[in-house]
């Protein structure tokens, strides 16, 4: 150690906050937990918010896939009925049809014999 | 003295961790001079000082869970203080407002030998680049040595020492030249 470093010393010796600062201190510590609760709390409030909100939205969503799915499958129904329908048809023409066809062959096979 | 606040925080530490604002006092009053003094030979202003070093112990009561030991309180307080002095430091240099000289003056000096000349030292530190300025109050008023002051400025023992070296021959420098001008 020498002469230089001693006036070092001597020149940053250590001193006081003005008096009752401690106590300045310790009144804003009460402050600064409340504010950080208030900051918690806030918080805690949006991100309720926001999963309200997407929470909302999804259900909203579901709902709408659930009755898009229903109505699909409605007209699926429909269609089917409509095609069993028209294939009940189909067939009661058809079988007119060939009914027809036999009248006409037996005539003409009479009236061959006849002749 | 340094290893008795160091148990009589690390005493105090538990019961202000659990709340016991009373406790975080006791914390308080062992260690304000010591981070106030860093405050005050960086900045040179009692009030910014004052200030800064309120603004560390509320970062550290909000920081309180994280803290281990007396030993690491002190350390941690050391840092802190010292990274805020060099950002404050830094944010007047960039708005130019004070110069370092004409920062007002709200205490009067510690010396009993020599007002003047320690004045004049002070003014000299205080016009150190920040890391040497930070080296030379940690050095000289925390009484560390440049391993510990490693550790809390998070730089290599040998950069700590160099620059040491350097402030120190600076400072010699400009209170000879000073010293001669007035003999």
């Amino acid at each position: 150690m020498n002469d230089f470093e001693d006036r070092l010393r001597e020149a940053l010796k250590r001193r006081e906050p003005s008096a009752g600062f401690a106590e300045r201190v310790i009144a804003l510590v009460p402050q600064r937990r409340a504010t950080v609760w208030t900051m918690h709390w806030r918080s805690i409030a949006a991100i309720a918010a926001v999963l309200v909100l997407a929470f909302s939205a999804g259900l909203f969503e579901w709902h709408r896939q659930v009755e898009r799915a229903e109505r699909a499958e409605a007209a699926n129904r429909q269609l089917m009925y409509a095609l069993r329908l028209m294939a009940a048809k189909i067939e009661r023409v058809q079988n007119r049809l060939e009914k027809s066809s036999t009248v006409v062959k037996v005539d003409r096979e009479d009236i061959k014999g006849a002749l | 003295m340094a290893s008795v606040t160091v148990e009589f925080t690390g005493a105090l530490l538990d019961r202000s961790v659990q709340g016991d604002t009373s406790a975080f006092a006791g914390i308080v009053r062992a260690n304000q001079s010591m981070v106030y003094s860093v405050a005050w030979s960086f900045l040179r202003d009692g009030g910014l000082a004052e200030e800064l070093t309120q603004d560390v112990f509320l970062e550290l009561y909000k920081n309180l869970r994280h803290i281990e030991s007396g030993a690491h309180l002190i350390s941690w307080l050391r840092r802190v203080t010292v990274n805020r002095c060099i950002d404050r430091v830094r944010k007047r240099k960039r708005e130019a407002l004070t110069a370092l000289d004409d920062a007002p003056e709200l205490q009067s000096p510690a010396s009993h030998e020599d007002p003047m000349a320690s004045e004049h030292l002070r003014k000299l530190i205080a016009s150190l680049p920040e890391k040497q300025r930070a080296i030379v109050i940690l050095r000289y008023q925390e009484d560390m040595d440049p391993t510990e002051i490693a550790s809390v400025l998070e730089m290599p023992v040998n950069t700590v020492k160099s620059k040491l070296h350097r402030a120190l021959a600076l400072l010699r420098g400009k209170m000879e030249r000073r010293e001669e001008m007035e003999s």
